[in-house]
């Protein structure tokens, strides 16, 4: 079992067992990331593998600031963006909030939601509220940054957000017969 | 509203953020053959480089150091030696002016008073019969001044002279020269005044040069003497007009394309050497390579997938404050085909078969180590492809079309190469080869359309080359 920077210096010498094993501690996690952002399991296995083959390439640009799994992460949640525009074909909505009030769920709605039904929630989205959603939410990025990542507007990134909150409240409402009056 | 923001949020993060899912298998094969590629060509990129280098300093200091001590006044000895004697323990010794050279047991010197210019033989470990029977050694007393010859700068220079004495026979061997007469170990007296005779000293003379340039080099000098009476071709008495190889050749193909994209290939030949001369030689070759490359395949399907929502009015009312409209809405998504695009990638591998014309011409050599510089052609003709189909998987798909996208290969194709190399004598029979080539391609390796550009790639072949 080799410590962070043991691992990445072992992988850079070309070690198998090392590179291997770096793989194996990371690929699960980041396979989790990378069904959020595809269609299918498919589509993530094929982020995933470009996301790794580019990893243990550029590898020896990680300076040991930060964690390794945030790094790596950084790697797959860009492969996935550039792998999404490349071959999606994604609409960029206006911008156009809706009023919809959103309704704070109770704990016990949480816990009967599975994990595999709010990931399917979230693949489900359309493509654009996704990758917004994904990157703003879950992986914290700003609406600049994702603005610059998308090619799209602070506005539209903002505005896709609000969609994708509201798609999502209610399909979790619906799934759950949660009243919104 | 934001707390509801807040708490869809949370939900969906505090449970997913961990989440973990265990990848396809195909995944880390595809990702540790991509670090084995990846190794590979760093490998032979490396080895290639360093070869390379390590010719180029041989070269470069092994002539540096000759130049040092080949200046006047150097004598040059050389070890006897037997027919099974090691290599390694056969020396030479350079010596300044007016050196007396350690004198051993078995060797036997005429002509003391020429202490300046007198052939001066060392010998180690004679035991055994000699190698080489030089006839009858022939003794010339030489006055001093005779024994001296002019170099192209006008200095006159001590004469250097080696040659090989056999314990055994205790025969004494002396090589002198002078301006009109010169005796040869093995040789009758040469006169200046008859044409062929002096034709043979110059011949002889040219290997004299050779010795004094190459000092340590002087082993295998002696097939300098080849064709003459009373010296073999060669120190291993195999000299052979043909010989026999086989070679593998791994070789990182630079595609120059755009992506700068890089491909394996591994090659087998057996080849077969023709030597007329020293130094020059033909090679011929007969083999197959083995080439990966990606398999592309466009993937088109449509799949039912939600494309947006709207809000539904189901009800209204009028607001009697503001006498307005107040609408009761309801999201409704609306799903349509939507159309998706992913690119496959598959595995491919082609066999070519290898037939190929080579020169070579070798450039140094000392002891068991030889360099030579190398060129040719190798025609390459397509016998075998392995494509195999893209694999896609999903239940969901409608209108699935799969668009083949694989650039074509050609059928054949021609490359020129060249490189330097360098021979490393095992035994008397056996010889391993490094050569460092770089290779360009004068056609394309897919048709046209796929890849305007020729590419070119550095190999390392490697092989033993056998003298039956």
């Amino acid at each position: 079992m080799y410590s962070e920077k043991e691992l990445v210096k072992e992988c850079l010498c070309d070690n198998a067992k090392a590179q291997e094993e770096f793989y194996k501690r990371y690929a699960p996690k980041m396979y989790g990331v990378c069904l959020r952002f595809a269609k299918n399991r498919m589509e993530a296995d094929d982020i995933l593998q470009e996301g790794f083959i580019k990893a243990f390439a550029n590898l020896k640009s990680f300076r040991n600031e930060g964690s390794l799994e945030g790094w790596v992460r950084r790697t797959i949640v860009n492969t996935a963006i550039n792998h999404v525009k490349k071959f999606a074909k994604y609409k960029k909505d206006l911008d156009i909030d809706t009023a919809e009030p959103v309704q704070k769920m109770s704990s016990s709605v949480v816990d009967t939601i599975s994990v595999n039904e709010l990931l399917k929630l979230i693949k489900d989205l359309p493509i654009g509220y996704k990758m917004v959603f994904n990157l703003n939410v879950m992986e914290g990025y700003t609406h600049r940054e994702i603005a610059s990542l998308l090619d799209i507007s602070e506005n539209t990134s903002k505005s896709q957000l609000s969609r994708a909150r509201h798609t999502l409240q209610r399909k979790v409402n619906e799934l759950y017969g949660i009243d919104r009056s | 509203m934001e707390e509801g923001f807040n708490n869809i949020d949370d939900l969906l993060r505090n449970s997913l953020d961990d989440y973990q899912a265990q990848p396809s298998a195909k995944v880390w094969k595809a990702v540790s053959r991509s670090l084995f590629f990846s190794g590979m060509g760093k490998i032979i990129i490396l080895i290639s480089g360093i070869a390379v280098l390590s010719v180029a300093a041989y070269l470069y200091w092994g002539y540096s150091n000759v130049g040092e001590t080949s200046g006047s006044n150097v004598e040059a000895t050389e070890i006897g030696r037997t027919q099974n004697e090691d290599m390694a323990s056969s020396e030479t010794a350079v010596e300044g002016q007016n050196q007396t050279l350690g004198k051993e047991e078995g060797i036997y010197y005429e002509n003391a008073g020429l202490s300046e210019n007198d052939v001066t033989t060392n010998n180690n470990n004679l035991s055994g019969k000699p190698d080489h029977d030089f006839g009858s050694p022939q003794v010339e007393d030489v006055p001093l001044a005779e024994i001296s010859t002019t170099d192209k700068t006008g200095e006159v220079n001590d004469v250097i002279v080696t040659t090989m004495v056999s314990a055994s026979v205790a025969s004494n061997v002396t090589i002198q020269t002078n301006t009109s007469q010169k005796v040869y170990p093995g040789l009758p007296r040469l006169s200046e005044e008859s044409p062929m005779e002096r034709m043979a000293i110059k011949t002889l003379d040219a290997n004299y040069l050779f010795y004094q340039y190459n000092p340590i080099g002087n082993i295998n000098e002696r097939t300098q003497f080849k064709g003459l009476s009373g010296f073999p071709d060669h120190d291993y008495g195999r000299a052979k007009l043909f010989s026999y190889g086989v070679y593998v050749s791994p070789e990182v193909i630079f595609m120059n394309d755009e992506a700068k994209t890089r491909k394996l290939q591994l090659n087998f030949d057996a080849v077969t050497n023709y030597k007329p001369t020293k130094d020059f030689y033909l090679q011929g070759g007969l083999g197959i390579g083995v080439s990966q490359d990606d398999g592309r395949y466009n993937v088109d399907y449509e799949q039912y997938d939600s494309v947006g929502y709207y809000l539904e009015v189901n009800s209204y009312t009028i607001d009697p404050v503001t006498g307005k409209p107040v609408f009761k809405t309801s999201i409704e998504n609306v799903y349509d085909t939507v159309a998706y695009n992913k690119l496959s990638l598959t595995g491919n591998r082609y066999t070519y078969l290898r037939l190929s014309g080579f020169m070579g011409y070798r450039v140094h050599y000392a002891k068991s180590f030889s360099v030579f510089v190398k060129g040719g052609l190798t025609y390459s003709i397509l016998v075998n492809s392995y494509e195999p189909n893209p694999e896609f998987s999903n239940g969901d798909a409608l209108n699935l079309k799969i668009t083949k996208e694989t650039a074509q290969r050609i059928n054949d194709t021609w490359q020129a190469s060249v490189g330097v190399g360098f021979n490393c004598r095992l035994s008397n029979s056996v010889t391993l080869t490094g050569e460092p080539m770089f290779n360009y391609y004068l056609r394309p390796v897919y048709e046209r359309g796929y890849n305007a550009k020729n590419p070119y790639s550095l190999g390392l072949k490697l092989g033993l080359l056998f003298k039956f």
